[in-house]
């Protein structure tokens, strides 16, 4: 089993992207409307990461600040990371000790390629509550593409079905 | 520390001089004063708070005569030109401290003038004496002595009402229960210093006045925020303080609608109390379910957002299964020692042929996965539970929706009943009521005006900390740049280091003092609780919410009997006396007040063991101190009293019990 010690200590953001994550945590405007309010920023790190994932937006770091304790990461999240690195390079050789940085790589692109949709579907101008939105996004995915609770979604069905709702085309407001 | 001896003179319902001796036998420390409601009960509780603290803070519901502190039927036979006082004394002993005596004495005189107005003295005397070998010596520092004792932000975990116990946990208790822990935690010296270091650094800032222009430009900006910091603090300060006046004038008048003559309005104020609890418990779900929904939001959506890839690293899991890939059959670290030795377990020199090399190589390659096995089978048994616990989101996320919006329209009837109720109220005719109603629901506008003027203040307190800090960064990039700064921002750096040192320990004191409270309130609830298989925990949140968790993991403070709050709010004073620290005597007015008949019993059962490190006092009506709790008390009492009020002559006696 790939030993923690192979793991990096901290999680990377892009600098440039920093502030939007801590913006969600801990502003003003967070505390009036972000669900992330007093949260971490590993949950806004998690979020965006599915969120980039799911939109196939994967982007380089330009600039790395290490700033989300690898610790922190539950067993589970930790799990969800290791299969986006197998679903992404099509092999379980990423779990070796020698590619489970990697791992790490892979989730870091795909969070920074996600932060900016989550940024705005917290702070956009969208009608309704920002919780009822995420949820309506959730919903959707759930109830068009979960068959009997079997699931059969593809990657680029998923991909696409979320690039319109974040357009706004598929949000309801309950 | 035990009261020796309650003496009172002239107070109150208390004509001439009366005597009660507490019991100081550890063995018997309870002491029983019963009395019917009226006959002074709660009088003799407010002499022991105003001999110590000059004031009167006990309310009796049926002192309706409002009698004045010096005796009336005295003050009625007073000559002109007389002088008369009331005196409390209280003796003291501490048998910690070698039997040390104390003796605490406070007067207030009257004059009846020669036109027979009586003319009460403004301020009331107060004398303390402390016993130092074999003589007792006047102490001046009476404040010191107190706080010695028993601090008046202490007091009323030692001295209570039981009736209002039972309120305790009911509205806004998060602020009672922060309070309470700020009081025990007795932080006033690290707060002072912390305040004076905040003016420090303030004065080191003035120092560089004058030697550049950006640092004055910050330098005044700091000093304008500050400003207005200080303007908000002591604004929210003035409207928490006009916020409680308005709190008990409220809970005055609610108290005069619940004990008026008229049955038609004690009704309706009944429904109306019962309705508020109900519906202060709503908003408290309402919260609490759109938090969890957030909550969920945040666990479930990227476990959704990935289900494709959960999915195809399942699958191709499952792929190396079928293929017979994993489990492997050879282990990789195997295959690897034999090519390192060079000879094959069938004694093959494997350096001297290529075709058995290649072979090796091509295994190794295969039996790589044998590295990965355990982690790739623990892989997918947390895969493949998280894509089930996915589907029930929609489920959990209906219910919460469908439940919140349930209490909305039980919150919108109850409102609805509620106006009625006030209506019905001011429809009676009885000017005092109308009045009353009236007044009621001015203040209760003025209380929601208060509460949001509160929290717009909260928003710019917070705003301008978060300022402040800002130009203080730039402030010392600012200063950093100049040779001639080093000394100051030496200084600066040094002392922001140790006000960031004093909060944050202020902080985590506060925070071990918290958890410390509530683990002591759990293990005393679970211990007193009669349903112990309902219960499962209590706890006392960042923001001081207490709740109670039953065995199925919800929380169930709104919907306890007023028994178990009763029993709640004995454990969290008795863990607060815990950890206060302080050894002072409890004195409790109607202990079991609220309590039904059949847990009066329970609770009397429990007192004793409850309360049997202290000195206690409990004035009980007749109704608490029945045949049955009296026999359950009785092996602890040590000394039981009877009050009985002669209407006639104003006046209490205290007699022995059953004499």
């Amino acid at each position: 089993m790939a030993s923690e010690k192979y793991f990096p200590r901290d999680i990377s953001l892009d600098s440039k992207n920093h502030e939007k994550f801590k913006e969600l945590v801990e502003s003003d405007l967070a505390r009036a409307l972000s669900p992330f309010y007093k949260k971490t920023m590993k949950d806004v790190f998690m979020y965006a990461l599915a969120i980039g994932f799911f939109s196939r937006k994967r982007q380089k770091l330009q600039k790395k600040i290490g700033t989300i304790p690898t610790r922190t990461l539950s067993p589970h999240e930790i799990a969800l990371l290791k299969a986006i690195a197998i679903s992404e390079k099509g092999s379980l050789d990423v779990l070796h000790d020698e590619n489970i940085k990697e791992v790490f790589e892979i989730a870091e692109e795909y969070a920074n390629g996600g932060i900016n949709t989550l940024y705005n579907l917290v702070f956009g101008d969208e009608p309704g509550d920002v919780d009822k939105r995420m949820e309506q996004h959730l919903r959707e995915i759930l109830e068009t593409q979960l068959i009997e609770h079997e699931v059969t979604l593809t990657i680029k069905a998923g991909s696409k079905s979320f690039e319109d709702a974040t357009e706004g085309k598929s949000i309801k407001d309950e | 520390m035990k009261i020796q001896s309650i003496e009172l003179e002239n107070y109150r319902q208390y004509r001439g001089k009366v005597v009660v001796d507490l019991s100081c036998d550890l063995n018997k420390n309870i002491t029983v004063i019963q009395g019917v409601n009226g006959s002074g009960k709660t009088n003799m509780l407010n002499a022991v708070n105003w001999c110590l603290y000059g004031k009167e803070e006990y309310l009796s519901k049926y002192d309706t005569k409002k009698q004045p502190i010096i005796n009336d039927a005295e003050l009625r036979e007073l000559q002109n030109g007389q002088r008369i006082c009331a005196r409390v004394i209280l003796k003291m002993i501490d048998e910690k401290d070698n039997d040390r005596f104390y003796q605490f004495e406070r007067t207030i005189g009257a004059k009846k003038d020669a036109y027979g107005n009586v003319i009460f003295d403004r301020d009331s005397e107060f004398h303390a004496y402390m016993q130092v070998g074999r003589d007792m010596i006047e102490i001046r520092e009476t404040e010191f002595l107190i706080n010695r004792i028993l601090p008046y932000g202490v007091k009323n975990f030692f001295f209570f009402d039981g009736e209002r116990l039972d309120e305790f946990f009911k509205e806004e208790s998060s602020e009672r229960v922060r309070e309470a822990i700020f009081d025990v935690s007795q932080l006033y010296l690290l707060d002072r210093t912390i305040e004076h270091l905040e003016k420090t650094i303030s004065a080191i800032r003035v120092e560089v006045k004058g030697e550049s222009p950006k640092v004055d430009e910050i330098q005044e900006k700091i000093t304008a925020i500050e400003k207005g910091l200080e303007n908000s603090r002591l604004e929210k300060k003035e409207k928490e303080d006009k916020l409680r006046e308005i709190r008990s004038k409220i809970t005055e008048i609610e108290g005069k609608l619940k004990q008026c003559n008229e049955s038609i309005v004690r009704t309706l104020q009944s429904q109306r109390q019962n309705l508020e609890n109900r519906l202060e418990e709503i908003e408290t779900q309402i919260k609490k379910d759109k938090e969890q929904i957030i909550d969920n939001i945040l666990e479930m959506g990227p476990l959704i957002y990935c289900i494709p890839a959960i999915n195809n690293a399942i699958t191709l899991i499952d792929q190396k299964a079928e293929k017979g890939e994993i489990p492997p059959n050879i282990r990789h670290t195997f295959v690897k020692e034999l090519l390192e030795r060079g000879t094959c377990i069938c004694g093959t020199d494997i350096t001297a042929n290529d075709n058995a090399k290649r072979k090796l190589k091509e295994l190794l390659n295969k039996a790589k996965i044998s590295e990965i096995y355990d982690e790739i089978i623990e892989l997918k048994f947390t895969l493949v539970p998280i894509k089930e616990h996915v589907v029930k989101f929609l489920e959990q996320q209906n219910s919460l929706r469908k439940k919140i919006s349930q209490l909305e329209q039980e919150k919108e009837k109850i409102n609805r009943e509620l106006d009625e109720i006030s209506t019905k109220l001011k429809g009676i005719n009885i000017e005092e009521i109308i009045n009353l109603e009236i007044t009621r629901n001015q203040l209760k506008r003025e209380e929601e005006g208060l509460i949001r003027e509160l929290g717009v203040l909260d928003q710019k307190i917070i705003n301008a900390r978060m300022m402040l800090d800002k130009l203080e960064k730039e402030l010392n990039d600012e200063l950093k740049k100049s040779k001639k700064f080093e000394e100051i921002n030496a200084k600066l750096k040094l002392a922001n280091e140790i006000y960031d040192a004093l909060t944050s320990i202020r902080q985590k004191l506060i925070n071990d003092i918290r958890n410390t409270i509530q683990n002591k309130t759990r293990e005393y609830f679970l211990r007193l609780i009669w349903k112990k298989e309902t219960y499962d925990t209590v706890k006392i949140d960042e923001n001081y919410g207490i709740s109670v968790i039953n065995k199925l993991g919800s929380e169930c403070l709104g919907t306890l009997s007023a028994g178990e709050r009763q029993i709640l709010a004995l454990s969290f004073l008795a863990a607060l006396r815990e950890v206060s620290g302080f050894d002072a005597p409890i004195i409790i007015d109607t202990p079991l007040g609220r309590i039904s008949k059949e847990h009066k019993e329970t609770i009397a059962n429990l007192l004793p063991e409850f309360l049997k490190d202290a000195q206690v006092t409990l004035f009980m009506t007749d109704e608490e101190y029945t045949p049955r709790v009296r026999q359950l008390l009785l092996p602890k009492v040590g000394r039981e009293y009877e009050l009985c009020y002669d209407e006639s002559m104003s006046q209490t006696r205290v007699k022995l019990y059953g004499q």
